[in-house]
Formats: C-alpha cells, structure tokens, sequence
C-alpha cells in the first residue's frame, strides 16, 4: 500500500518537475527560515556551556521599584545580593556577577585588546559549567585575597598570547595593573546574554565601592545572582523563598515607592521577559509562545497557500486521471489519503532540504561572527522541531486541495470540467 | 475590455479565491517593508550634523572618589589631554554620546507667544556639552552663536542652543527661535542663543529628533559629566590610546576609563539598527519570490485548463496580442482585488497613527508596494500570455 | 507565413458577386515525427451567399479540418482559400482575425461557451473583438441576438443553469451577433436529444430563409443534411459527392 503510494508520488512529480521544484522550493526556504530562528532562540537558551544545568539555574538579576507615579527599575546591588540572595537556604550553590559585561582595554605589551569584562566570585564556576580549554578557574581564596588574576576567553587568548595554553601564566595589564592569567574558557557567545563576557575576574579587585555603608537601603546596583538547584524540582521553592525574603524587606523610599518586584527567573523566562518591567516570574511565557507561534504560522501561511493554490492548480489538471480512477471505483477518501502522502512526503523531503540549507547558513552565520562567538548547529532539538514543522506544513498544504479532490464528481471530472 | 476582464475575475472569485487571498498577503508584506524602507531612507536623508571620524569617546569612572574631589580632577585630566601631542581638542558632554544608545529625552509644554496655548513637544534629545564640542564634533551653527565666553558670566537666564528640528517643532510658520525663552524643568527659563544644522546622536537611520544643547562651564559644581569627545590626529592608534587612559589613571587615583572610537561605536551601532530589517527583507524577498514562482505556475497551470475557451476566442476573432493582453489583464484584475484587501488593512496605519510612523513615509509605502505588487504580477503574467496568445485554435477546439 | 505583398489580386472576371468562401485545390497534411496523415486532398468547394451547405461522412474523414480552414483557424498545406474573392494566405494574424470576426460565425458541438460569464456577456464576446463599439450597443446587439434564439429571458443566466439546446441557442446567437456573411456550425446537434436537436435545425433553417444567413454545417445526420440546400460529402480526405 505504502509502496504503491511512494511510487504514485514519484510519478507526480516527475511529470511536472517545474512544479516539483516550485513546491520544494517553497518549502525548504520556509523552513531553513524556521529552523535558523528556532536555532537561534536555542542557541540563547538552550542547555549548553556554560548554562548547561537549564532546569536547575535562576538567575536574578534585576529589581523594579514601583510607585504610583515612579518606577525605577535596575540591576541589584552588590550589597543587597551579600545580605538577602546569599542568605537563601534552598540553593545548592549561589555566585555574584556583573549583570552586564563591561567594555575594557587590555595591554599585552604594546598590544592593546578591547575585551568584555564581568567580575565575578569564585562560586560562578561551580554554579556555571565552563568548559576549560587551559588552566583553572580563580578560587575562593584568591578572591578574597583580591588577587589580581584573570580567566579568558579562547579567542581573547589566542589573540594576546597565540595559544590558549600559552596565556596561562602570563601577565595582561589592565587599568594599568598586571593580571595574571590562571585559566582559558572556550567562548560564550553573545546571545548568552547572563553569562557572556570575554574576561573574567574576581570582584574584590575593582575599583568601584562595593560596600558603600551610606546606601544599606539601596537595592539597585551592576550585580546579579547565578543561583543552582540542588535538583530541577527545587526551582519554585527557591523562588518562593526568594519572594518570601523580598517581602520582609523595607520598601527603600517609601515615599516614592510602595512596592518591590524582583524574580528569581530561569534562562528561558530570563529571555521570555525581554527586559520588559512588567514581566512575571516566568516571563510572561503565554504572551511569549501565543506572539511568536502565531508570527510562524503567519510566516508560514504564505508559503502554504501558494502550495495549496499550486496543489489545487494540479487538482483540476489531473481531473481527468481522478475520474478514471473514481470510475473504477477509487472512493474519494483513498483519493485524498493518495494525495495527502504524496504532498507529506513531498514537504519530507523538502524539509530534509530546508535542514540542509540551514545548516549551510549557520556555518555561514558563524563563520561570519555576524553574532560574536556564534556557534549555531543542527542540534537534535532543531532537527526534531525542523521536521515537525515539515509535517505541519505538508499537511497545512495539502488538507484543502485533498478534500476539493475529493469533492470532485466523477463525471465532472471525467470531462476535465470544473469551474471553481 | 477593461470591463469584461473584471466582471470575469469577479465571477471566478470562488475559484481565485485563495490566490487573491495570497496576493493581498503579499501585499502586506510589501507594505511592511516599504513602510520600514522608506522610513530608514527618510531618516538617512536628512543630515547627521556632525563627522564622527577621527573622534574617540573616553567614559571614565571616578571610583570611590567624591564628587567634590572627582571635579576638580576632571580639571586636570582635561589640561593633560588638552596637551597631549595628538589632540586636536577635548569636550566634556554627558552619557548621551553618538551612537552610545544612551539618550536623555525630556518633553516641554511649548507657547508660541507668553500666555499662548501650549502644546507638547515630546521626545526631545537633551544634551549637556562643554563649548569645544562644537570644534570636535563639527557642528554648523546655522543662527545666532554657539556658546562662548559671554556665556560663562551667570544671567538670569542660561543660555541654549537648539538644533533646526527644534526651531521647526517649536515654530512650524518659520518664525526664529533667536532669543526667545524656553523654559524647562518646571521653573527654569532657558534664552535660545543659536540653531545647529543637527546632532543625531541616535544615528543616520534612526529617526530625527529636537534637540537642545545646555553648556557645562568648567566652573561648574553641580554636574560631574562622565564622558569626553576627543577629535584626535589623523592616523592616530594604540599608542595614544594607551598614554591617554595612563595619564588619566595616574591622575585620577582609583579613576578607570574606557577609550572606543566613534567610527567603531557607529558601525557597531549600526550593524544593530539594521540586522532586523535586513532581515526582515531576506525573509520577505524569499517570500515574495516564492508567491511570484506559485502565481507563475497556476498561471501556467490555468492556461492549459483553458485551452478551449481561449480557441473559442481566437475563432471569434481576437488576435494573439488580446489573449495576452487578456492574461495579463486578468492577472492585474486578480490582483487589484487583492490589493483592494491590502489597502484596506495599509491605510488603517496612518489613520489609526498606530506605531508612530509619520504618515508620509506611510503613503511613500502604500504607494511603493502596491507599484511593486503591479510589477510582479505583470512580470508572472508575461510568459503564460506568450504561451496563451500561441494557442493555435484549430488544435484546441478540437482537443474536446 | 512568408511576407508577401498584401495587396490582393483583383478578383477573377466580375461576373456577379464572387462566392462567400472559395476553397481551390486545398490539401492539408498533418505532420507528426513518425507519420504524415493526410487529412485533406485536393478540395474544391464554393459556397454562395444565401447556400445552406450540408458537409457529411463519417469520423476522420476530414470534415472538422474542412471547416477549420473554411474558418481561417488553420492553414492548408496546399491550395487556396478566398474570401469574398480575396485569397487570404498573405494575411497576417491580426488580418485574418478581423476576418474571422467580422465575416464569420462559428458554432462547435460542445457550445464551447465561457462557463463564469453570463449569457449576454457570451455573446457581446465577438464586439468585445471589435474595436469601436461601445458597452450599450454591444448590449443592444446582443438582446437582439438573443431575441433571434428566442433567449432574452435567461440573459443573466450562466451557461452551467442552461440545458444542452439552450446552451446551443446561446452559441448561435453568438455566432449571429457580429452579423457575419456565414456561419459555420460544426455537428451543431451532436450533444443534443432528437427533441432539441431538431429545435436547433429548426432555427437554423429559419436563419437561413428568413434572414439568408449563408451557412456551412458538418453533421452525421442524414435526415437533417437532407433539409439543407446542398449536400457534400467527404470521404478519406477526399470530396465524393
């Protein structure tokens, strides 16, 4: 059955290949598009280095501030995270960070470097799971000592030092002070956008006034938490206990401010939210999923139609064959079915193309470091979601055109006559 | 002929139902990005109003030195750089630094005349800048003066200088801004000294927007900038980069400064302002090229489900030139169907004034798309019509 | 087709008026890549204003090809076709289009009618051909049509809401309504019932009596050929009777 249904298939497009190719076309340029963007949003949140653990990882990293009249909304303050994040009991692990990565120079020589920094506590590289190409991260002790030592990138260190393994070891001058260079980490890219940076180092060796006992009440400053699940099932105690701390805490400002709002959110619901003050705990998941599956399908429509209107466009021309093979006793469900596989597998094997094409254009979209560090692949999530979407989109295009098929009466047909 | 090919598109709507149905898709999709082409292109026309080569951005941070203190030091560093071989001038300004994405926007309740009604004028870019910035950055004053030394004797009213945006937002009749008040911050009154060309720190392809300069006089207390424009030599590189954020260390103790040059910032800057429509336009040319190959090819498709009516026509006495001119026109009926429904939702957009969008660049974009929907239909309809207006009606009367 | 001076020969010794259609030594070859069928060979026919020419014999003998040169929709191989006196093979596309629309009606078996347009606007369809005829006297012209089937009460039917006969009707006043010197009908009756096909016949006598409407009508009705001025009968390509 299946047999006869392939080689039917094959026969179809042989005899139009214009239209074959026309409908494959179409096909594999909407999911190249598809599967790149779905690549994309998995390369921002999806679990690899070094956010490998997803389902065990909250980050908190920004504070609003709400009054009738002002908001004020930040990164938090360094202070804030000692005193109320680190305290939190559930976590297994809790690291501080700059919540954004700063720009700097670096000196190697005469050499100078441009490279983006995060300071950091030694907790980050347990909390995160870095892949070391050379050397190791700085310890809790160096830390506290506010030893001048640094972690690069791959690419910051080749570019200083030629080698990976040959930067660590040696000394960069930074604000003019030398660092030393205990360990080399295979790069974050961009798109990581809570864990990027080129350039690591321990936060007690910044000039900036971290415990600045004038501001005990102010929350908001350039540092975010990193915290780890001791298991994935832990995540909403952890973020209960976290809302259960912020509502203890006073209200900086009362005159101006009646409310604080602050969420511990995983990656996904970190990206989900988009920097927008508004957003929940969990991003506002449903708003996120509701706009960017219906620009998809939206997306999809078009090319969808064209091959309905295509598909239907070879109805009507193959009217003549249905009617004989009505006449012979063909009912019009096996019809339909016929052409429905015949369209599935057309879309199959444009979506295997589709896949084809965007992996051509990620090794282009990496190699061109149109995204810094961009390292975009066919990974079994986009590879699943690719053909799926080739599924849905074959039976998008061929569910219309099976049922004016079978629709069509076998007189009509016979005499190749129909008008609509 | 005109006549007869509608009514006969209008009575095969049924059946051209889904294909007008795409056609009015494509047509919004066209209006998309006509809307944010034409928009870009507006914005790129109008002047930057300043040259950004050969000028470096310094920010720095005074660390855990107060304020009081950090002023004065600023003093230094200015003198240090000022000096440096290499440095053809130095002015202070706030963050609001081209291509930074850091903006000040404030919003002023505008009289035309004392007592007059006001009206709002929002989104104006406000910047604090030291006098020399017009001389790094290249400004044209166009009116009236920039700041200078009658300025650094306090009047009762400060002086400011606005950009022409600002001049025609506060007075559409063309009046001159010269020496009139304005007043911001509630109480403040402001006297306009003089007009520049622009000063669009957001960059060429973002839309222009007012702008008002205040002055930073080195005596003043209050404001501490934390960003320097400095136009250096031509050629310069690495190593004055490394002596200007050594000086400023070891004059500043604790003091930590970043150096970037403005050309890397706004190709930076750009690169972010252009990869959406760029992509956007990849994916809607795709998408256009995949509506004009289906339309082709049910074009294509119709023609040989045709072949008899077409015979009957030619056997009545229409020359080849008007089956094509019948193909073609029919195409053009689909697809002003389409574009009708297309239209529809477009105009909503400068009726609604739904996304800020000026309604120029609205029309522009209508206009455009639906010129661009018309091309390509025609383009689709061309080679079926050849192949339509071949059909020898002797063969295709008798095929039934 | 070879450019050649497109001023016609002066027709051959005004007698009287020279014949509607005039076919002299016509062959027609149909040529595929593997055989050569000879569909017509040398045809020599006249027909006169006011004739109403019955063609018969059976299947392939090349009456449909006969017709379809008589209606300039073809060309011959060999020989020469005229129309009032003037040869036509030096015409070009458009020449021989304006012929058709102007001198000739046609008439098929399958009625060959536009399935989305209404019936008046089936047979404003020649005008439409015509250049300088505006949409109301188009419209008068084709009531008039119309009004000759006995049809000017389903004008704004389509031809799917039509019986066969009914649709026949439509055909012939759309043959009528460009008022062309001849039509040409080919098995006008065929698709028809006995009930309606006479009808049809019917109607086309009367065109012929009443208006001398010059016809030409291939059938394979022996009964209805026998109603008709002048019987010609083909056989293998060839004129037998």
């Amino acid at each position: 059955m299946l047999l006869s249904y392939l080689k039917l298939a094959w026969r179809g497009w042989q005899r139009r290949k214009f239209f074959t190719a026309i409908s494959l076309f179409g096909i594999s340029f909407t999911l190249m598009m598809l599967v790149v963007l779905f690549a994309l949003f998995d390369h921002a949140v999806g679990a690899r280095a070094p956010e490998r653990h997803t389902d065990r990882l909250l980050f908190i990293s920004r504070m609003v501030l709400r009054g009738p009249e002002s908001q004020s909304s930040s990164s938090l303050g360094y202070n804030f995270l000692q005193r109320h994040v680190l305290t939190l009991r559930t976590p297994e692990a809790i690291a501080v960070s700059e919540a954004y990565p700063i720009n700097i120079t670096l000196y190697v020589g005469q050499q100078a470097l441009k490279a983006d920094r995060r300071y950091t506590d030694s907790n980050l590289w347990r909390v995160l799971n870095f892949d070391f190409v050379a050397g190791r991260p700085y310890t809790a002790t160096e830390v506290r000592d506010a030893a001048h030592v640094m972690v690069l990138n791959e690419t910051v260190a080749r570019r200083c030092f030629g080698t990976a393994a040959a930067a660590v070891g040696r000394a960069v001058q930074l604000e003019g002070r030398p660092y030393q260079v205990v360990g080399v980490v295979a790069d974050v890219p961009t798109s990581r956008e809570l864990t990027y940076a080129e350039c690591w180092l321990p936060v007690t060796t910044t000039t900036a006034d971290l415990q600045d006992p004038n501001n005990q009440r102010n929350y908001l400053g350039d540092f975010q938490a990193v915290v780890l699940a001791r298991q994935a099932a832990d995540v909403p105690a952890i973020q209960a206990e976290y809302q259960q701390v912020l509502r203890r805490l006073p209200i900086p400002d009362p005159e101006q401010f009646k409310e604080i709002r602050s969420y511990a959110r995983t990656p996904l619901a970190h990206y989900m939210a988009n920097h927008s003050n508004d957003a929940g705990q969990d991003g506002d998941a449903a708003a996120f999923w509701r706009r960017w599956v219906g620009l998809g399908l939206l997306f999809m429509l078009l090319p969808a139609l064209n091959l309905v209107n295509i598909n239907v466009s070879r109805t009507l021309e193959r009217a003549a064959e249905i009617g004989v093979r009505k006449a012979f006793g063909a009912t019009a469900g096996r019809l339909a079915g016929q052409f429905l596989v015949e369209n599935v597998l057309l879309t199959l094997v444009g979506g295997v193309l589709g896949l084809g094409l965007a992996a051509g254009v990620m090794h282009l979209l990496n190699s061109s470091q149109f995204i810094p560090y961009a390292h975009l692949s066919l990974s079994a999530p986009v590879f699943g979601v690719g053909l799926g979407l080739a599924l849905l989109f074959g039976l998008l295009s061929g569910a219309y055109p099976a049922y004016k098929m079978s629709k069509l009466p076998a007189n009509q047909a016979l005499k190749g006559r129909i008008t609509a | 002929m005109i006549r007869h090919i509608f009514t006969l598109m209008w009575n095969r709507r049924r059946a051209n139902g889904l294909l007008v149905l795409e056609i009015f898709l494509a047509y919004v999709v066209l209006f998309a990005v006509g809307t944010i082409g034409s928009s870009l292109w507006e914005n790129y026309r109008q002047p930057l109003g300043f040259r950004f080569d050969n000028v470096w951005q310094v920010n720095f941070l005074p660390g855990t030195q107060p304020k009081a203190e950090a002023l004065g030091t600023l003093q230094q560093v200015l003198a240090r750089l000022r000096a440096t071989p290499g440095v053809l001038g130095v002015a202070v300004t706030a963050s609001n630094t081209p291509f930074s994405f850091n903006d000040s926007r404030t919003a002023i309740d505008f009289a035309d005349r004392p007592g007059g009604p006001k009206r709002p004028i929002n989104n104006i870019n406000s910047y604090a800048v030291g006098p020399e910035l017009r001389d790094v950055m290249g400004l044209e004053v166009t009116k009236g003066r920039w700041f200078d030394q009658r300025d650094a004797v306090a009047g009762s009213h400060p002086p400011l200088v606005i950009d022409e945006q600002m001049q025609r937002a506060m007075f559409p009749t063309g009046e001159s801004a010269l020496g009139k008040l304005l007043t911001l911050n509630k109480d403040k009154q402001w006297r306009i000294i003089g007009v520049v060309r622009a000063y669009r720190t957001d960059g060429e392809l973002k839309e222009p927007l007012p702008a008002i300069f205040g002055p930073i006089a080195p005596a003043d207390t209050l404001f501490l900038p934390q960003s320097l424009l400095v136009r250096v030599a031509p050629g310069s590189g690495a190593a004055l980069e490394k002596r200007l954020a050594d000086d400023i260390r070891r004059i500043g103790p604790g003091w930590t400064s970043t150096i970037r040059t403005l050309d890397e910032m706004h190709s930076s800057q750009l690169k972010q302002v252009i990869t959406r429509p760029l992509l956007l336009s990849v994916m809607s040319i795709f998408l256009l090229l995949n509506v004009a190959l289906g339309l082709f090819g049910v074009l294509w498709l119709a023609i040989s489900a045709r072949r008899a009516e077409l015979g009957v026509r030619r056997a009545l006495g229409a020359p080849a030139g008007a089956i094509a001119r019948l193909i073609v026109g029919e195409t053009l009926a689909l697809t002003t169907f389409g574009l009708v429904l297309g239209l529809l939702v477009a105009v909503q957009f400068p009726l609604l004034g739904a996304l800020g969008e000026r309604t120029s660049v609205y029309l522009t974009a209508i206009a455009l798309a639906a010129g661009a929907l018309y091309l390509l239909a025609t383009i689709c309809a061309l080679y079926p019509s050849r192949l339509a207006a071949g059909i020898r009606p002797a063969v295709a009367l008798r095929e039934e | 087709m070879q450019p050649q001076p497109t001023t016609a020969p002066a027709p051959p010794a005004a007698t009287a008026t020279p014949p509607v259609i005039q076919l002299t030594g016509i062959e027609k070859v149909y040529q595929t890549s593997t055989i050569e069928t000879v569909a017509l060979s040398n045809v020599n026919l006249s027909i006169n204003r006011g004739e109403f020419v019955s063609v018969m014999g059976p299947s392939g003998c090349g009456k449909s090809t006969l017709l379809s040169l008589m209606g300039l929709l073809d060309e011959p191989s060999g020989g020469t076709i005229a129309i009032d006196g003037r040869p036509v093979g030096s015409y070009s596309d458009k020449e021989l289009a304006g012929l058709r629309n102007h001198k000739i009606g046609f008439v098929f078996q399958s009625y060959h009618l536009i399935n989305d347009l209404s019936v008046r606007d089936n047979v404003e369809l020649p005008l439409l051909y015509r250049p300088g005829i505006g949409g109301s006297e188009r419209r008068r012209r084709a009531l008039a049509a119309l009004d000759k089937v006995g049809l000017t009460a389903r004008t704004g039917h389509f031809p799917a809401q039509l019986s066969g006969g009914q649709r026949q009707r439509v055909a012939i006043a759309r043959a009528l309504v460009g008022e062309p010197e001849i039509i040409l009908a080919d098995e006008p009756t065929g698709n028809l019932d006995s009930v309606m096909g006479e009808e049809i016949m019917d109607l086309l006598l009367g065109l012929n009596r009443a208006q001398g409407t010059t016809l030409v009508m291939v059938t394979h009705d022996e009964q209805q050929a026998l109603k008709t001025g002048r019987l010609v009968r083909f056989f293998d390509g060839r004129q037998v009777a």
